[in-house]
Parts: structure tokens; sequence; C-alpha cells
């Protein structure tokens, strides 16, 4: 348990396993917020990099945020906030997000 | 950031006694597969090692293997159990043992199902069905001497015991059709396998984020995912089962010849066309790029 933010100790995403140095890692962390804001922006998601590690801060339309750890708790966690399923295979998916950015 | 030893792959090979395993693997060596693999024939009189003391000896084998230099020179281990061996238990005892599950990596359990002892050995042999419930992938051996009626419910009955594992064909060894895979209908399961061919300059943080989200969303559908992508720490083995990638590991450089399958992706799953990945994963890989 990480004493200044409460979460559990947990080992690295496997997404952030192509980093070779700290400043790759750092460098993947804000490639990943900027493609997350173009998909999101459509369905009037916010995201923004924690202060906490890899977690991303997530502010639904309503204004209610979330703190969400890894990718593995995002997608199930903006479904939940979207109340509908988020599915990058659909033409919907991409297609909205496309025309948004 | 520390530099992590590349890990052993293990490629466990199981079934019950005479289903066919060393002659599948005999053929499948003769023709090229596992050219990266160290050989390991447990219990049996031919292999290139040898035990027949159970899992203790099995263990003591491959620590011995795993310390010596030479083993630095191979990617993966492939390990023909004996007919008795439970794999499930064999994964679970190497990846309980403190030193080998820091080497070695269980990838994945081929598991040879004799197509002639069909059904009745599955109602009799609780070990057969330990066996086939531990599969992520099954070969039926003498399909050529079965009725295809027969072949045809002994396979269904597979499939509905592992859903998830891909079943093939063989005779004497060889890769045969399976009754519905000689016609031009496609598999009872309607799986496809797509590969995605990716540039050099192929987005990770673009290929993940996507990834995470395709299997999030299709988890149930994508039966396997894997590929070597070259990135920034090096050459990257990513692989899924079950909706869940495993942690990459970072995989030895090899010559030009041998690395011609790096940056391919294959996905194997159902419930969409090809195109339908293709034009996604673009999106989210131009996405990182438009942002660079």
């Amino acid at each position: 348990m990480c004493l200044k933010c409460g979460f559990s100790a947990i080992a690295g995403h496997w997404s952030e396993e192509a980093a070779r140095t700290p400043q790759d890692l750092v460098q993947a962390r804000i490639r990943r917020l900027q493609i997350l804001q173009a998909v999101l922006r459509p369905y009037g998601f916010k995201v923004a990099n924690s202060t906490l590690g890899a977690a991303l801060r997530l502010t639904a339309p309503n204004g209610e945020a979330e703190l969400v750890q890894s990718l593995d708790e995002l997608w199930p966690r903006l479904e939940g906030l979207l109340g509908a399923p988020l599915d990058p295979l659909s033409p919907h998916f991409t297609r909205n997000a496309g025309e948004a950015s | 950031m520390k530099e992590r030893a590349p890990s052993l792959r293990l490629t466990i090979l199981g079934g019950s006694p005479g289903a066919g395993k060393t002659t599948w693997l005999r053929r499948q060596l003769c023709g090229g597969a596992f050219r990266d693999a160290f050989v390991i024939t447990h219990g049996a009189p031919d292999g290139l090692a040898f035990g027949s003391d159970g899992d203790a000896g099995l263990i003591d084998i491959l620590r011995s293997f795993c310390a010596e230099p030479a083993a630095f020179g191979y990617e993966r281990i492939v390990l023909e159990a004996s007919g008795q061996a439970d794999p499930a238990a064999l994964a679970e005892a190497i990846r309980g043992d403190r030193g080998l599950s820091s080497r070695l990596v269980v990838s994945e359990t081929i598991v040879a199902v004799d197509a002639l002892a069909n059904l009745e050995e599955l109602r009799t042999q609780p070990l057969s069905r330990l066996q086939i419930d531990s599969a992520d992938c099954l070969i039926v051996t003498k399909v050529d001497a079965c009725e295809p009626a027969a072949l045809m419910r002994f396979v269904s009955t597979l499939k509905s015991l592992r859903p998830n594992a891909p079943i093939f064909g063989a005779a004497n060894g060889e890769e045969t059709a399976l009754p519905w895979q000689s016609s031009s209908a496609p598999a009872p399961s309607g799986l496809i396998a797509t590969t995605l061919t990716l540039d050099n300059s192929i987005d990770w943080t673009g290929l993940s984020l996507w990834l995470s989200a395709l299997l999030h969303a299709r988890g149930s559908d994508i039966v396997e995912v894997k590929g070597v992508l070259r990135t920034p720490a090096g050459r990257l083995r990513i692989e899924s089962s079950g909706g869940a990638v495993g942690r990459p590991e970072i995989v030895p450089d090899r010559s030009d010849c041998e690395a011609d399958g790096d940056n391919q992706l294959v996905i194997v799953g159902r419930g969409y066309g090809a195109e339908d990945l293709q034009r996604s994963l673009r999106f989210f890989t131009q996405a990182a790029q438009d942002r660079s």
C-alpha cells in the first residue's frame, strides 16, 4: 500500500513494457493521454494524467471525477459512466472520435 | 531502468500414453517447427533428456538446463510430458519453483488426443479429462483411421470441453484437415486468424491502447493474440489468451532472416472482419502519430 495515495502497490501495466528509460515512460504517458483525449472527446469525457504514477484522472460529462490506475480499469469505468459499451471495432466509435479530433 | 534477462518460454506437450505425442512432435521438428527450441522428452526412452521419477525429477532437469550457459541460445523449451502427467499440475509445479519461475514462462500447453480412443477414454480415464482441461491447443491424432461421423462427434465434444482451444487434426504426425476443414464451409467456430503487419514506425502506445480496448470489448471473441514487435526496449513478444495480455517479454535479437516475422500481430477470433481490425488499429495509431 502506498502511504501517499492509498493505492495498493501494483506492478507496471503491460502497455508500458516498451519504455526503455524513465524518459520513454514519461513520453509514453503523454502520448497515451493525447490519444485518449482524442478518442473520448466526442463522449464528453476529459482525461488527465494524475500525479500518482500511471493513474489517470477521468472526468465524466456530469463533472463526476474518478481516478483509474490502469487501462484495465479505464474501459470498464468509462462504460459504467457512459452507460453503454465502447467497442473500438464499431464504425460508430472511430467515426465519432475521428470527426472530433 | 534495470535490464531484464530474457525468459525462456515453455511449451508443454501432453496427452495419454500412445496418443501420438512423439510422432506429432517429430513431424513438427522435421518440418522446421520449434526451430528456436530445446526439446526435452520426459519419461521416454529416446528423448534428448530423460526423467522418469515424476515432477520432482523433471524440475531438476529443467533447473539444470536453465543454469547452463547454452540455455541462453534458446528462446523456448518444448517439453514432451509423460503420458501419466497432468500438464496443469506440471505447470503449477514450475510456477511454484522460485528458481524456475524467474526463468521459465509456461506459454502454452498442447495436448494430443487419440481419435480412436475417442469418447470412451474421456468417460473412463479422469487423467485424459485433466489433460484436455489444461490444453491451450488440441491435436486430434490418427484422424485417418477414424470414421468421419465418430470423429465429428469427438471433436464437437472436445470443442464443448475447451471452447477457446484451437483443434487440429493429425495423421502419422502430419497435419490433416478435420471433416469440416476439408470443405469450403467455414469452421463451426467461425474463427479467423488475421495478421496485422505493422511498419517499423509502429507506435507502441497507440497499439497497446487499442489492444486493451479491443480485449475489453471483444475479449470473449478474441481467442489469441501474439506477435514480436520492435520497440525502444527491444524485441518485445506480446501474447494474450482468454482476453488478458500476459506481461510482454523481451526476446533476444536474431538474424535478419529469423526476424522476418517481427512487427506482425496475429489475432485469432470471431465476430468481426479483418478490415474492422485494420481500420480500428489505424485509427488509434494515427491518432498517436498526429499528436506526436
